[in-house]
């Protein structure tokens, strides 16, 4: 078998473009911006980031427990009692479409523009 | 039933440490900034691959679910779901690529396009666990984290055909002595030789 063909570079290739087509859509400079915690499939906190002026902390009844925190336009999961806690390296969200998911938790918080036509599943 | 079988069994018990060692490996490495959360190299898919390619499909879902299996005890019931979804979907899309488009693609197609496997199911499991598509934003970050890591992995596993062929003459060896001749035995005609 050889190691790379022309296949495998057309393949790569649509892949990437593919990739590289969703981020240029997906850039935009949404202002008044609000974030979703999602619980189980369920919106239980729907916070508007711009209107967060101190640190506000959300704790949902889940297991493991998570601590997601707002502040500063930004919300990001402060703590997480799983193992890897892939949900607290994600980081902070700040722009539309960020998603930090904790999957143990079932949980989900989803930045979206607070425009009426926000794609609401 | 013969002997044979036996050392298949042995083979596969030393491929299932292999890859349960590359994946302790693994996640040693500290999440770093530039990659998607969660995402890992996938180094012991080489392990898979040349199990799906070189000894059976069998083989490759053993070594997938113990994979598994391993992370379930380490990481619990999610990580376990997640490993053996895109383990499954990956495996499977590695065997029939090897099995029916040797010709046409080469190994780095094949272990791009199984590392994209194994994202796709691990994001449907991701959907199917959380209850909202919202993770599918995480798709295009993944994708080409992908195929970054497909052709790393499947340059390395390039080279370490040999190796790995030469630990697998090491158990089958003795098909030899059971009957038949090197070149004869039907589950040794699949190599990546010739």
């Amino acid at each position: 078998m050889k190691l790379f063909g022309k296949t495998d570079f057309i393949i790569i290739a649509l892949v990437l473009a593919a990739a590289g087509l969703f981020f240029v859509l997906n850039g935009s400079d949404d202002k008044a911006l609000t974030a979703d915690i999602i619980v189980d499939g369920e919106i239980i906190e729907s916070v508007n980031l711009d209107e967060i002026t101190d640190k506000t902390e959300f704790r949902p009844e889940t297991a493991p427990r998570v601590v997601i925190s707002a502040e500063n336009g930004e919300i990001f999961f402060e703590e997480a009692e799983c193992k890897d806690k892939i949900c607290v390296h994600t980081g902070k969200l700040s722009r539309k479409g960020d998603t930090a998911v904790c999957l143990p938790a079932k949980t989900v918080v989803s930045i979206r523009g607070s425009s009426v036509d926000a794609v609401t599943y | 039933m013969n002997k044979n079988t036996n050392y298949r069994i042995a083979l596969t018990a030393v491929l299932c440490a292999q890859a349960v060692a590359l994946s302790f490996f693994e996640n040693l490495i500290p999440p770093l900034p530039f990659m998607p959360p969660g995402a890992k190299p996938g180094f012991s898919n080489l392990i898979t691959m040349f199990a799906a390619g070189s000894l059976g499909f069998s083989q490759a879902l053993i070594i997938t679910a113990v994979k598994s299996g391993f992370a379930f005890i380490t990481r619990g019931a999610t990580a376990a779901a997640m490993s053996f979804s895109g383990g499954l979907l990956s495996t499977i899309a590695m065997y029939f690529l090897m099995k029916y488009a040797k010709k046409y693609i080469g190994i780095v197609g094949v272990s791009v396009i199984s590392a994209l496997c194994h994202n796709a199911g691990q994001l449907i499991t991701s959907c199917i666990i959380t209850g909202t598509s919202k993770t599918l934003y995480y798709a295009p970050a993944l994708a080409v984290f992908g195929v970054v890591t497909g052709i790393i992995t499947g340059v390395i596993f390039r080279i370490l055909i040999p190796a790995l062929e030469k630990q697998k003459k090491y158990f089958l060896k003795s098909d030899i002595q059971t009957g038949g001749d090197e070149n004869g035995q039907g589950n040794q005609g699949r190599s990546y030789r010739g």
